[in-house]
């Protein structure tokens, strides 16, 4: 079957694609805006991992570069927590892969993480748009630190495509011990 | 012309590691519970408040069945039916074979169907068409399991709609006042942050 591309085919949705997309063609245009602090890095993220807790805390996003884990280990907390992968086969572009906890019958204790999210390697932030982005204004979100051990100055987070993919662009507007925060990159 | 425009994507997320079942929203208001209304022990919570944002799959978690014994809950099979579509993994995840539809007031599959992809300040959509019923029944056509199988194709590209998403809270609305001044944070500013005069056009390509 011939999939229709995702394209501006008229005026109205040419202007919004353009405002909050960046296609895989992207050429690297650099931002106008000054940003404070960070490095010159740019992130793509490639798999949006959402962290199902047991308790009603605040939910957990995860962004990482490259496929999604089996596992992970969230010790970013005052207990660490573990959590396994729900789906089967690759991640679908754009789409949050959801993981659960473990609950008191698989003790953390007894699975090996394929990966551990520390503040060490991984950078506490807020994003503009997180409501729409991650499904939840209050998402506390954890990126990787870049080379250098600085939060990245650009991240771009991917959005479901039909064919071709597009992602939103953000940038970096501050960073503080506790936490950074990036907004909608804009014209 | 039917034509259903969902509100949402619930997303199932069932004990066993088997992907998850997506299920389309019709009403403006998500349910606090979904049950799939057969003899299976198994219920769905869902993991947020609040209202819904806009393109973003609601995750629902498993929990037994017993356990739901009030609030709002939809049962799946009494006006929904399976579907499928084409580029299932795109919208919903690895798991087509698990997508249920809703069926309009008489209980027939809506002509046309808009599924919301997530999108900034506008919502985006794409278009679906009923093309009828899966005919082979091993695969739960007409007269097989499930009650029938929906068979809906792509229509063009993805679309523009009318409204405005709220930058804090994602819910579409008919225009940004005066939903954003009841979060208590003015229009010009997105989830707390101040946004400079005269940008609130994001950048792309």
């Amino acid at each position: 079957m011939s999939i229709p591309r995702l394209e501006a085919r008229d005026h109205r949705f040419a202007m919004h694609y353009r405002a909050m997309e960046k296609f895989a063609t992207d050429t690297g245009e650099t931002a106008g805006a000054p940003i404070a602090g960070g490095s010159s890095g740019e992130f793509t993220v490639g798999g949006v991992l959402m962290m199902v807790p047991q308790t009603g805390v605040a939910p957990v996003v995860v962004l990482v570069e490259g496929t999604a884990p089996s596992s992970l280990r969230l010790d970013v907390f005052s207990d660490p927590r573990m959590f396994v992968r729900v789906r089967k086969g690759a991640p679908a572009h754009g789409l949050r892969e959801p993981y659960r906890e473990l609950t008191e019958e698989y003790p953390a204790e007894s699975v090996t993480p394929a990966m551990i999210v520390n503040l060490t390697g991984f950078v506490r932030a807020r994003f503009a748009y997180s409501a729409s982005v991650f499904g939840a204004a209050d998402a506390a979100v954890f990126l990787p630190r870049d080379a250098g051990g600085r939060p990245h100055r650009r991240v771009r987070v991917p959005v479901p495509s039909l064919d071709r993919a597009s992602w939103h662009e953000f940038e970096l507007l501050g960073d503080s011990n506790a936490e950074c925060r990036y907004r909608a990159v804009v014209a | 012309m039917t034509r259903m425009d969902a509100t949402a994507i619930l997303l199932l997320l069932s004990e066993s590691p088997s992907g998850g079942t997506a299920v389309l929203l019709r009403r403006a208001v998500p349910p606090d519970f979904v049950v799939m209304g057969d003899d299976t022990q198994e219920g769905f919570a869902r993991l947020r408040r609040g209202s819904i944002a806009y393109g973003v799959q609601e995750l629902y978690q498993a929990l037994p069945r017993d356990m739901i014994q009030g609030g709002h809950t939809l049962h799946v099979r009494d006006d929904h039916r399976r579907a499928r579509v084409d580029v299932p993994g795109s919208l919903f995840g690895p798991a087509p074979e698990k997508l249920w539809v809703p069926l309009d007031d008489d209980g027939q599959p809506y002509e046309r169907m808009r599924i919301p992809l997530p999108s900034l300040a506008q919502p985006a959509y794409v278009e679906f068409a009923f093309t009828g019923w899966a005919d082979d029944v091993a695969e739960g056509g007409a007269n097989g399991a499930f009650g029938g199988v929906l068979k809906y194709a792509l229509q063009g590209e993805a679309q523009m709609g009318d409204g405005y998403i709220c930058p804090y809270c994602g819910k579409l609305c008919e225009q940004k006042e005066p939903h954003t001044a009841a979060h208590g944070v003015a229009g010009s500013h997105h989830s707390g942050i101040p946004t400079p005069p005269g940008s609130f056009v994001v950048r792309g390509v």
